[in-house]
């Protein structure tokens, strides 16, 4: 096994850019999953808004029922018709949101015109778009009992409204002992795994593999009473043993980091299972790679274009829900965008069904099957390259 | 008999690269195979140790076919490549043990083969440098160290002295001799003339893939019409002066540059005392004489019109 020995000590010689790889990948994973854990939402509170009503149409009942079902919850601030005053109580958060109603808003609405109601607000606030939603709801389901009942007349039609919002059922969150609701923060750090993986694995694993395929070295090999197939065993076992090393480091590192939660997570085999194709995913491309470079120094510019290139357009970083529909086909075409969306599959998992976890199986098959072609690949042009130096 | 290769043939593509190649090397030898570069010897190695196919002929090494898996024959040779094969990443001892680990399996023994070897090539204070650390000379120290560790019966070296200094060769060329002596047969390659006559005792001048001439040193010498030449700084030869030289038993040609005269001569005894003699009876004064035997070069030269190292 001197192969096999001597593929460690070269491992020995190239540890410290790996160490310089997971050391990023801890200080990120740390940063985000801190980022994740603040904003982690844990109960809930109806937001009151501090909002005054302009009406310039008259005390009729509709606007009446309107104004009631906004003072539900909120302050209503009195104040008088006056743009400069209310300029003002704008400015110094008086109030956050002022409902303008213009003279004929109940004629035109119940006439069944397509009128709305102006506002006045703080630009961009959550509680403007807030007052926006409830004003547009008590709108919206006016306008459908009008739709729906020509004949009721405007107190009715107030009171029907009325009686709908006034409607509550109440809402029971299932938790499997997860204290976050959402996508569980371990999810990214299982996410950002994909870089730190592929980086090390192209920059390792091709550094050894290029050593051993040094045409001096390897024809130095091939005089010694060794065959070659037992050669190529040892590194591939040696590879093996790494890559599975590396995966079950980054596994225990994450138990470490989450243990509590990752242990109580329903997800969890088909997340070890995820990483584990991965991996396999980033030894087959450290295996071609190493049979496409030649030379050593442009070994470290490659793996980080690929590496980086690979997880951007894949969605590691950036999330897939916001990437656009053309990066998405394109980056389907790339084990890592498999990769991230089984990851977020696995996040997202409420129950665990077959309909629910196909898709992550079948992700990860597709990842396997990007392996066994990229191992197809570099093994083919090695065999390549050997005929030809004969 | 250790090596014998019949009528070898390789060719890559067009280019002919061993021409009906033979070599017949017995147990205990040193043996020498001179060459200008891309006369075909490290073709003829590498056919020799079935790292290439070739297109005909047959290598037989201790009396059995060489073939890729011909794993009992690859384990009594030693092979010290023409570029050092070694690992960057392991010190010198680690690269040492790794190769003669592909051959030796027993770790006592393979840690005293190993400490043998360092010794051999004077690694000692060296041993845990990385290559890259080390001297020219001695990164080939090393590189022939891996080679002989394992204490193989036969030993090729493919120009092992190429781009090393002269204090390193001499060690390098009074190592290889002290393997031969310790009864390993030796197979040497190089396209320096001086080293294979100082250290092999049978020698193969090959040109274009071809075998021009095989034998002793002396008998190489022997076999072309040149003999010493002999060289006298003097002033003020006239051209009838050059023309009676000339004529001087075993003369067969004479030059003078106005401060140089060159006259070679075919065998005989005293070429120099009867020159001398002459340039003395016609009272010419001169400086320093040299007479230098013939060379490998020569040999090579009168065989195929160039130098070695054209």
């Amino acid at each position: 096994m001197q192969v096999f020995k001597a593929f460690f000590k070269v491992l020995r010689a190239s540890f410290p850019s790996t160490v310089v790889y997971l050391a990023v990948f801890i200080g990120i994973s740390l940063i985000f999953s801190g980022n994740v854990m603040n904003n982690a939402v844990d109960g809930f509170t109806v937001e009151s808004v501090d909002l005054a009503v302009i009406n310039r149409d008259g005390d009729t009942p509709l606007l009446r029922g309107l104004t009631d079902y906004l003072s539900e919850g909120n302050h209503l601030v009195d104040l008088p018709d006056d743009s400069e005053r209310l300029q003002d109580a704008l400015f110094y958060r008086e109030v956050s949101y002022i409902v303008l109603v213009e003279g004929g808003f109940t004629d035109r609405f119940l006439a069944g015109e397509s009128v709305t109601l102006d506002a006045v607000k703080v630009p961009d606030s959550t509680t403007g778009y807030y007052c926006d939603q409830l004003i547009e709801k008590y709108l919206s389901t006016a306008r459908l009992y009008r739709e729906a009942n020509p004949g009721l007349t405007e107190e009715q039609l107030t009171a029907a409204v009325a009686e709908d919002l006034a409607i509550e059922t109440s809402v029971t969150l299932k938790e499997y002992d997860v204290n976050t609701q959402g996508t569980p923060n371990f999810v990214y750090y299982y996410q950002y795994m994909a870089y730190v993986l592929i980086a090390m694995m192209i920059l390792t694993i091709c550094t050894i593999l290029m050593v051993f395929n040094q045409p001096d070295l390897r024809r130095r090999n091939l005089c010694a009473p060794l065959p070659l197939r037992s050669v190529n065993a040892q590194v591939t076992l040696g590879c093996a043993i790494f890559t599975v090393a590396c995966w079950a480091m980054l596994i225990g590192l994450s138990f470490l980091l989450y243990g509590k939660a990752l242990l109580s997570f329903a997800g969890l085999p088909m997340l070890l299972a995820n990483t584990f194709a991965f991996a396999l995913v980033s030894l087959s491309i450290g295996f071609l790679v190493s049979s496409l470079v030649k030379s050593f120094t442009v070994l470290s510019a490659i793996s980080n274009v690929v590496s980086l290139g690979l997880c951007f357009i894949s969605g590691v970083f950036v999330p897939q829900a916001i990437m656009s529909p053309g990066v998405l086909t394109a980056a389907s075409f790339l084990p890592a965008y498999w990769y991230v969306k089984a990851n977020n599959a696995i996040g997202s998992l409420a129950v665990l069904t077959s309909e629910t976890t196909g898709p992550i199986w079948t992700s990860i098959l597709i990842q396997l099957g990007f392996a066994a072609a990229f191992f197809s690949v570099a093994l083919f042009i090695t065999k390549q390259r050997r005929v030809g130096n004969n | 008999m250790v090596i014998n290769v019949q009528n070898l043939v390789k060719r890559y593509g067009n280019l002919l690269a061993l021409d009906h190649f033979s070599l017949q090397i017995e147990e205990g030898e040193v043996f020498g195979l001179l060459g200008p570069n891309g006369s075909g010897k490290t073709t003829a190695i590498n056919c020799i140790l079935s790292l290439l196919k070739y297109d005909k002929g047959t290598i037989e090494i201790f009396g059995k076919p060489m073939r890729p898996d011909a794993y009992s024959i690859k384990q009594d040779i030693g092979i010290v490549m023409q570029n050092v094969a070694v690992f960057q990443e392991l010190s010198v001892q680690e690269n040492i043990d790794y190769f003669c680990g592909l051959y030796v399996k027993d770790r006592q023994k393979r840690r005293e083969l190993v400490e043998e070897a360092i010794e051999f090539v004077g690694l000692q204070d060296f041993r845990k440098f990385h290559p890259k650390k080390l001297s020219g000379g001695l990164l080939r120290r090393l590189n022939i160290a891996c080679g002989i560790a394992h204490k193989p019966r036969l030993i090729i070296l493919d120009e092992p002295t190429v781009a090393v200094d002269p204090q390193s060769r001499n060690s390098i060329l009074e190592g290889i001799l002290k393997l031969n002596q310790q009864g390993a047969t030796i197979v040497y390659t190089s396209h320096y003339m001086e080293e294979v006559e100082q250290i092999c005792s049978r020698i193969v001048i090959m040109d274009k893939g071809k075998t021009l001439a095989t034998g002793t040193k002396e008998q190489l010498k022997g076999m072309i019409k040149g003999g010493e030449t002999l060289t006298v700084e003097l002033f003020g030869l006239k051209e009838e002066q050059l023309e009676a030289i000339r004529r001087l038993p075993h003369v067969t040609g004479a030059e003078y540059d106005g401060t140089r005269l060159t006259v070679h001569c075919s065998g005989g005894a005293h070429n120099l005392i009867r020159l001398l003699d002459y340039l003395r009876g016609q009272e010419l004064s001169f400086g320093r004489v040299y007479a230098e035997p013939p060379t490998l070069n020569d040999v090579f030269l009168e065989i195929t019109g160039k130098h070695l190292r054209d």
